[in-house]
């Protein structure tokens, strides 16, 4: 019964939703009815989450009369993985995507004041896109649908790759992400309509940080089990779903940083409005083409063209509308001369650069597609492409946010200013020199770039704090925090893609093996039992002595469907990672065994960390002074 | 940067490729031919995988391919004659780095091209 | 033209991309071997006589990638056999064990004109196999065309029959 409860609710949100819209568009005029509209929108969302509440809990009680539960949840599963089953396929992430989108409405519309147009048209929106959203789920893709009468005994279990706490978490955070970007698009499209000059940035800014703050969070996680979980020693591997995953994130920065300036000078306007509405396009894009099946990627799996064409269909609706809206109305704001030299010239730039990112991503996707189309054969692009083009442009990025530091709103930089940045070039080249010449590291050319630039952001901002009065502050704590992760960021890539290397042997127990920098030991093989696999563990001693390091990898198999996996056993260390994987037992009674030394990983993560609070650091002072 | 293999999710067509059908011994006489032999194992694309480097699969194709580019960097091979083998058999399609020839420059210099058009429309619009 | 303006256009355009891939997409992988000259070697056969590429001037032929682990090697099968009397089928046994290829031929039945065997997939990789089974037509030493996966009726008729 609770699953047709559930399934009634979801029709029930659905007609509210449309009564909403429709209310929506009349409370412009009568102001009397702009009560019931907050009172209908609340309770369509609420009607919305009661639903997926319902789900959640059907997940966790093992009804396998539900179709979706039954094909991706098992009663062995430990109660967490069995909720996390939910965003395991197409169906369920799509309802946690809508319910999150309609969570984030609720909050934010409860904050507006409803006696402002502009808040009426923001919530005429939002009901008109979680309209067509839910419609879709009911009608295309329905998580609800029941097997009966002959429902079965048991679920179908969870894929074991998925039973990772890192990964149950990753897609929630992603989704956080895509759908905060929906409370810009509203303003913007709102401002668009509504004639006034309303300065929508400013109530929307805490928003936009907050949903930058969840994707940033969300793909630095993703990175991070990749590179734990998967066992390839990699953490960013330029796949299609990660290249659209990322196209959110750079038109965020982008937009984050042309809020900065449209917030403290009159220009950008147009132009924030163009950013606000681009950025959660990409983010439906990121949410929903992957399972479209129109790009190769390992992702895709819900390979149903008919239900991809009908998300492209509702994807390009929103588009045409949004886009044409903007184009009809997003020139009539005033303009003002860009003083090069300026805080707002250095934002300038910043948003070319991450525009040129965001084509260059777009055009490595495309490209196959055109080509295909036009020759008949298939190419592909692939990580030298990528890494080719991003490699200059963090460059370029890398000097003008270590040359930004002493620009000012509206004013050029005095020449005095530059004495400070060309320091800053002379240290760096010095670095490079020395590592080269002392510690023999001699770097490609795409690795010197990106070590250039994070070492030269870093230095900048030393060296403009050492050139400071003491106790003066020189730029907000979130800023000055989040771009360091950045510069630390770049320079654990270079570091890590010039220092790394790996080894495969092949070894019988106690029987030592030295390759060319180390010495592989195999202590014992051993078998174990888990809840629902069964394990093969070896034990792993590299470099036998006082600094020896032990690990132990494990080969799994799952009892359910009767898949191996492969769990490496990583020491890590500030400087290196050593990254051990168990293969098969080759015919010469040798277990394979491949060794990895991945240096500098932990500046990735840093870095990431360090972007993180910074971002968040700045949403407190953002949500403070609005206050 | 590395090129190797990541991803965030993975779901069910990881499965065909995450068996482990064989894992073969790559034993190398030095540690560049050993670099170069990662170098472009994860430059080359799996032909009959949906996506991914040769370095990041153990479908049986994979194998054989990794084992070919193994023989021919012990053989003394260059990249490039490695790189022409593959595609020579399974096409572009199987090199992840576009060549730098007719259309495809575009692909490499469209980035370029993009910047100083939108930078200069950029900064012509504001006025 | 405002840059406003072109954005919107471009990105617009961006989405038929999309779209049209969606609609006109055909999964059939291109290959790169038909046209070329069947590759040079020189191999075994399941009989243990000598084989080259030789063996394929002015000969008209299906050779066909096989192997006895392969299921859907056995569901082509049938209908290759009916095919054995129009034109000759040699067989390439793909990474396979010979006495394991030779009991499945006495099980299934042998069509086979000769079968060049190619324990580790070497001759293979020189057609761009990628697995079995896998067809191309042979006409004078050169390669017309290749089929991946099951050879049926249909395919049969697309892809080899405009040349018989």
């Amino acid at each position: 019964m609770i699953a047709e409860l559930a399934n009634f609710l979801l029709i029930a949100s659905l007609s509210t939703f449309f009564g909403s819209f429709l209310l929506g568009i009349y409370a412009r005029k009568v102001e009397s009815s702009r009560i019931i509209l907050r009172s209908l929108f609340s309770n369509a969302n609420l009607l919305l989450l009661l639903s997926f509440g319902l789900f959640v809990y059907l997940a966790a009680v093992d009804d396998f009369s539900v179709s979706y539960i039954a094909s991706h949840s098992n009663s062995s599963l430990p109660l967490f993985y069995k909720i996390s089953s939910i965003w395991s396929a197409h169906e369920g992430s799509m309802f946690l995507w809508i319910t999150l989108l309609a969570s984030w409405s609720l909050l934010f519309i409860r904050r507006q004041d409803f006696a402002e147009v502009f808040s009426i048209d923001m919530t005429t929106i939002l009901s008109l896109i979680l309209l067509l959203f839910t419609a879709f789920l009911i009608f295309t893709s329905n998580p609800l649908e029941r097997i009966l009468p002959l429902s079965p005994i048991d679920g179908a279990d969870i894929n074991p790759i998925l039973q990772d706490p890192g990964l149950a978490i990753h897609p929630p955070m992603l989704y956080m992400g895509y759908v905060g970007f929906v409370i810009p698009f509203i303003a913007a499209l709102a401002n668009l309509t509504s004639e006034s000059n309303h300065l929508w940035e400013k109530s929307v800014k805490s928003w936009t940080l907050a949903a930058w703050a969840f994707l940033t969070a969300g793909i630095g996680l993703g990175s991070a089990w990749a590179y734990y979980e998967l066992g390839w020693g990699g953490y960013w591997f330029w796949d299609p779903v990660e290249n659209i995953a990322l196209l959110p994130w750079l038109c965020g920065t982008a937009l984050v940083h042309a809020m900065a300036v449209s917030s403290k000078t009159s220009n950008f306007k147009t132009w924030v409005n163009f950013l606000a509405i681009l950025v959660f396009i990409l983010s439906l894009f990121g949410a929903f083409i992957v399972r479209s099946g129109i790009i190769d990627s390992v992702h895709t799996f819900a390979n149903d063209p008919t239900r991809g064409l009908y998300l492209l269909g509702l994807i390009s609706i929103i588009s045409i509308f949004s886009f044409t809206l903007f184009a009809v109305r997003g020139a009539e704001f005033q303009k003002k001369i860009i003083i090069l030299g300026s805080k707002e010239s250095f934002i300038s730039f910043n948003n070319i650069l991450l525009m040129t990112a965001i084509f260059s991503v777009f055009l490595g996707v495309l490209y196959p597609l055109i080509y295909e189309a036009t020759n008949g054969s298939k190419i592909s692009v692939g990580p030298p492409f990528y890494n080719s083009i991003f490699a200059p442009m963090v460059l370029i990025a890398g000097l003008f946010i270590g040359s930004s530091l002493n620009a000012q709103w509206q004013r050029s930089m005095r020449l005095s200013s530059f004495l400070q940045p060309l320091l800053g070039v002379m240290v760096v080249l010095l670095l490079a020199g020395i590592l080269h010449y002392f510690l023999n590291i001699s770097f490609s050319i795409l690795e010197l770039m990106s070590f250039i630039a994070g070492t030269f952001i870093l230095i900048s901002y030393i060296l403009k704090h050492l050139m400071t009065e003491f106790g003066k502050r020189i730029i907000n704590t979130g800023s000055l925090i989040a771009h360091i992760g950045f510069g630390v960021l770049l320079i654990g890539i270079a570091l890590n893609s010039n220092l790394s290397f790996q080894e495969t042997v092949a070894l019988v127990p106690n029987n030592p093996k030295i390759t060319n920098k180390n010495i592989i030991v195999l202590n014992e093989i051993s078998e174990a039992d888990g809840p629902n696999f069964s394990s093969i563990i070896a034990e792993v001693e590299i470099n036998p002595g006082p600094n020896a390091v032990l690990l132990r990898p494990e080969k799994r198999k799952y009892v359910t469907r009767g898949q191996v996996t492969s769990e490496t056993d990583i020491h890590s260390s500030l400087i290196k990672d050593v990254y051990v994987n168990l293969g098969e037992l080759n015919d010469q009674n040798q277990w394979v065994i491949r060794l990895q030394s991945n240096y500098f990983i932990s500046f990735i993560w840093v870095g990431i960390v360090l972007m993180l609070t910074g971002i968040l650091l700045f949403l407190r002072r953002v949500i403070s002074a609005t206050k | 940067m590395h090129p190797i293999s990541r991803s965030f999710i993975y779901f069910s067509i990881f499965l065909s490729f995450a068996i482990f059908s064989q894992s073969q011994e790559f034993i190398f006489p030095n540690q560049e031919q050993e670099d170069r032999f990662y170098l472009l194992t994860n430059e080359i694309r799996c032909p009959k995988c949906t996506s991914g480097s040769i370095a990041s699969s153990n479908a049986p194709i994979a194998e054989d391919l990794k084992r070919k580019v193994y023989e021919q960097i012990i053989d003394g091979k260059t990249d490039l004659e490695i790189k022409n083998f593959i595609t020579d058999r399974y096409g572009e399609f199987a090199d992840y780095r576009p060549s730098f020839e007719s259309w495809n420059i575009l692909l490499w210099i469209g980035p370029g091209i993009f910047m100083l058009i939108f930078g200069f429309l950029f900064f012509r619009e504001q006025k | 033209m405002q840059l406003s303006k072109i954005l919107a256009i471009t990105l617009l355009g961006v989405f038929f991309i999309f779209l049209g891939k969606l609609i006109l997409d055909d999964k059939t992988p291109s290959s790169n071997i038909t046209g070329k000259p069947f590759p040079q070697f020189q191999q075994l056969t399941l009989d243990g006589n000598s084989i080259s590429h030789e063996y394929f001037i002015g000969k008209k032929a299906i050779v066909n990638v096989w192997a006895s682990w392969c299921i859907t090697c056995l569901v082509e099968h049938p209908f290759l056999s009916e095919r054995a009397s129009e034109i000759s089928i040699i067989g390439i046994n793909y990474k396979d064990d010979k006495s394991d290829a030779v009991n499945w031929l006495n099980k299934n039945g042998n069509f086979f004109s000769t079968n060049i065997h190619d324990p580790i997939g070497n001759l293979a990789i020189d057609l761009g196999v990628t697995g079995a089974p896998e067809s191309f037509l042979v006409i004078d030493g050169k390669i017309v065309s290749h089929v991946i996966g099951e050879l049926n009726q249909k395919k049969w008729e697309e892809n080899f029959a405009p040349y018989l």
